[in-house]
């Protein structure tokens, strides 16, 4: 059982485990371990690891904050992000859009990247490059 | 120490019981276990008492003093010590409204 009970430490994720794993193992060879006490190991691991990813997800939200929802690029790497309803778009993928939609005129037909497109956005993965084609054949004749 | 069955339930916040517990000076982990079971009938597990250490270390109100031959005692700090000045007279309200209703409920 004792035994059973220090593997369970273990499940606590890194940090945990360098802080607080001797002094937990010197604790459990003095107490007295009982079923619930491997019970509430595993509980204590998992509400650890919960915790230690919620600590990574403020800290990445800190460091990096808001992000162009089309490029991905941070607020630091951009000179102007205009929020929408739950998402963000920053000036240059406005000025793509824009240049896109004069492009197109008013055709409905998807229009190819123009070659400043390309190098506006020459990181934009190939499936995004598509929706944001469909997105303009919707956009386009309204905007025509 | 006396053993005592399961508990009949817990009602007491753990971090309340640690600070309660160090209020009286520093104790490692299995010290402050058996001195929260002797004052209150509680017998914390050690995942339970970790989770709340870890918690009353990050919000200041208890420290780490040096380790000796693995076991850690943890000390109250003066917000520690606050905390549980102002948590305090709270439960004892509750308590005597507790008690007093009981007492005075028409049954």
């Amino acid at each position: 059982m004792r035994r059973l009970a220090r593997r369970l430490l273990r499940l606590y994720p890194r940090p945990w485990r360098d802080r607080y794993g001797p002094e937990m193992s010197a604790l459990l060879d003095e107490h007295h371990v009982r079923l619930v006490t491997l019970a509430d190991l595993l509980a204590g691991a998992v509400r650890a690891r919960l915790q230690t990813q919620e600590e990574r997800r403020m800290a990445r939200g800190r460091s990096n904050g808001v992000r162009c929802s089309f490029c991905g690029k941070g607020r630091a790497q951009v000179a102007r992000l205009v929020a929408g309803p739950g998402v963000y778009i920053c000036d240059r993928c406005i000025a793509l859009c824009n240049e896109v939609l004069a492009e197109s005129g008013p055709r409905t037909d998807p229009p190819a990247p123009t070659a400043r497109a390309r190098r506006l956005a020459p990181d934009l993965p190939r499936l995004f490059r598509t929706w944001l084609r469909h997105l303009f054949r919707i956009a386009a004749p309204s905007a025509g | 120490m006396p053993r005592r069955r399961p508990d009949p339930g817990r009602f007491s916040d753990p971090s309340l019981l640690i600070l309660s517990s160090l209020a009286s000076g520093p104790k490692h982990g299995y010290a402050m276990i058996l001195d929260i079971e002797e004052f209150s009938g509680t017998r914390l597990e050690p995942g339970t008492l970790y989770g709340a250490i870890a918690r009353l270390e990050r919000r200041g109100w208890i420290a780490p003093l040096q380790a000796q031959d693995r076991r850690r005692p943890y000390v109250l700090t003066a917000a520690g010590a606050q905390a549980l000045r102002e948590q305090l007279p709270t439960l004892q309200r509750i308590a005597s409204t507790g008690l007093r209703r009981l007492g005075t409920t028409p049954s």
